[in-house]
């Protein structure tokens, strides 16, 4: 029953959100669960929807090249390197440039560094990479130019990282999540009547839940999947159908 | 219990799945991995008993019928009052696909026929809160000019699926389609068996092989599991890379 026995598993931003749900996931078949987040320690994480029990947690902040040349989390084969982590500023703050620029770093240059800095550790156990991107992988959003750039950026990163590593034995593919309750969208969703108009434009009419997104980011890392590559897994409950 | 590799078992147990043109290939490849999870299987084909298929999978019902006929898909909805999951696998391809007897034929078996069945079986599938799973192709996505009406069948396909998906999603009945490349079933022996060919298929999977039956039914067992629960109106590549060249 425990498909990810014996196997070891990275999860950028895995202390709160999908990234955690995906953590527990993995945790719950059996992997060995390291976590990234960017408070000074696990405890930091109470009251939050974080639960790090059983997870390895490190702190990183996944945007400063220097911090993830120094990261050291003691692996060296990497069945799965999930990239949850992410940052998006509002209030048009992304129409800065030096906000623009700090959201691509966490975004896509962080991410681009971590694929490198493990691509070793993953041919070494013919792993896969999953990005997290983002309906807005697919489409503008009128506020966030840098969120939007930055998951635009993952797809094609992820379409190219597939070619360049399949011959390493490394898949890489993304699951692009529709509006899920996490910390990022509480904006949307603690507001009663912005949540109920989202809710009607979604076919499956509701939110989705960091764990809607947790098991299809299992399938994609899991053997079940080992033809796949490259590929974009939208989980939005219809509403780019 | 037989681990699907994704921590998904057990949800499939005692549901009930069709799968159209389940004796072969992909189809064959699908039936075997739900029955495995415990489910019970019933299968089409268009041959008179299952026993007229060299290795058919074991274990499943049969029913007899050629999905191109509209009679033929009454009969086989005509079969259930239960219904969890429904995999639209048949499909036909034909080396004379400019010829509009032919274009139209092609189109009746791997579109309009999936349209029928889907329709037929849509009030089973809302009660059990079921799922539908097309079986798309590379085709959905890229031309293959020497088969139009595979190419049409299977691009109109995708659009099916994503106007069922939406349709239907307010009755919790999820729609989704995966797209198979070039995967080693009878449909390509043919390429299979010239290494000329061969050689040049390969050039163009990044993963440098042909895919497996079974590696396609598990992507649809995902889709169709409650793992996927909030996909609906996708589409899913199992194709070792080929549609990123």
């Amino acid at each position: 029953m425990a498909a990810f026995n014996g196997k070891t598993v990275l999860v950028t931003g895995g202390s709160t959100g999908i990234g955690n749900a995906a953590a527990r996931a993995f945790l719950a078949q059996g992997a060995r669960v390291i976590v990234t987040g960017t408070r000074a320690g696990a405890a930091y994480y109470a009251g939050t929807d974080g639960d790090l029990s059983g997870l390895e947690y490190h702190r990183l902040d996944q945007g400063d090249l220097a911090a993830v040349a120094a990261f050291d989390p003691g692996v060296d084969r990497l069945d799965a390197l999930i990239i949850a982590g992410a940052k998006v500023a509002y209030k048009r703050a992304e129409f800065i440039p030096e906000t623009f620029a700090d959201v691509l770093a966490t975004n896509l240059t962080g991410p681009m560094g971590l694929a490198m800095k493990f691509r070793a550790a993953l041919a070494a156990a013919r792993g896969s990479i999953i990005f997290v991107g983002s309906v807005a992988s697919f489409r503008g959003t009128i506020g966030q130019p840098a969120y939007s750039a930055s998951k635009g950026g993952l797809l094609t990163l992820t379409r190219t990282l597939a070619q360049a590593l399949g011959g390493e034995g490394i898949r890489v593919n993304l699951v692009a999540p529709g509006l899920v309750r996490s910390k990022m969208t509480a904006i949307t969703w603690e507001h009663p009547e912005r949540l109920a108009a989202t809710e009607r434009q979604v076919p499956l009419g509701r939110i989705g839940e960091p764990d809607d997104i947790a098991g299809p980011i299992l399938f994609l890392a899991s053997d079940a999947a080992r033809y796949i590559t490259g590929t974009s897994l939208v989980i939005d409950g219809g509403l780019s159908a | 219990m037989n681990d699907n590799g994704s921590g998904m078992d057990g949800w499939a147990r005692g549901r009930s799945v069709l799968v159209t043109g389940g004796t072969q290939g992909i189809g064959k490849a699908v039936a075997e991995q739900f029955l495995a999870q415990g489910a019970h299987v019933t299968v089409t084909g268009t041959r008179v008993h299952l026993g007229c298929y060299d290795d058919p999978p074991d274990g499943v019902a049969y029913i007899q019928a050629d999905l191109t006929w509209p009679e033929a898909r009454a009969d086989v909805a005509a079969h259930f009052d239960h219904l969890d999951v429904l995999v639209n696998n048949a499909g036909r391809g034909s080396a004379r696909e400019y010829e509009q007897e032919e274009f139209e034929h092609v189109i009746d078996t791997n579109l309009n026929a999936v349209m029928d069945l889907s329709v037929r079986l849509h009030p089973l599938l809302k009660e059990t809160g079921g799922s539908i799973v097309n079986v798309g192709s590379l085709a959905s996505f890229l031309a293959l000019k020497e088969t139009p009406a595979y190419t049409a069948s299977k691009a109109g396909l995708l659009g099916l699926t994503r106007a069922l998906g939406d349709k239907w999603a307010t009755d919790g009945v999820r729609v989704n389609l995966v797209a198979p490349g070039f995967i080693a079933t009878r449909m390509t022996e043919g390429a299979r068996q010239n290494p000329d060919r061969e050689r040049r298929l390969m050039k163009a999977i990044p993963m440098q092989r042909w895919g497996e039956p079974e590696e396609v039914a598990r992507a649809i067992l995902f889709l169709a599991s409650p793992a996927a629960g909030y996909i609906t109106g996708q589409s899913l590549a199992i194709d070792g890379g080929l549609m990123l060249r």
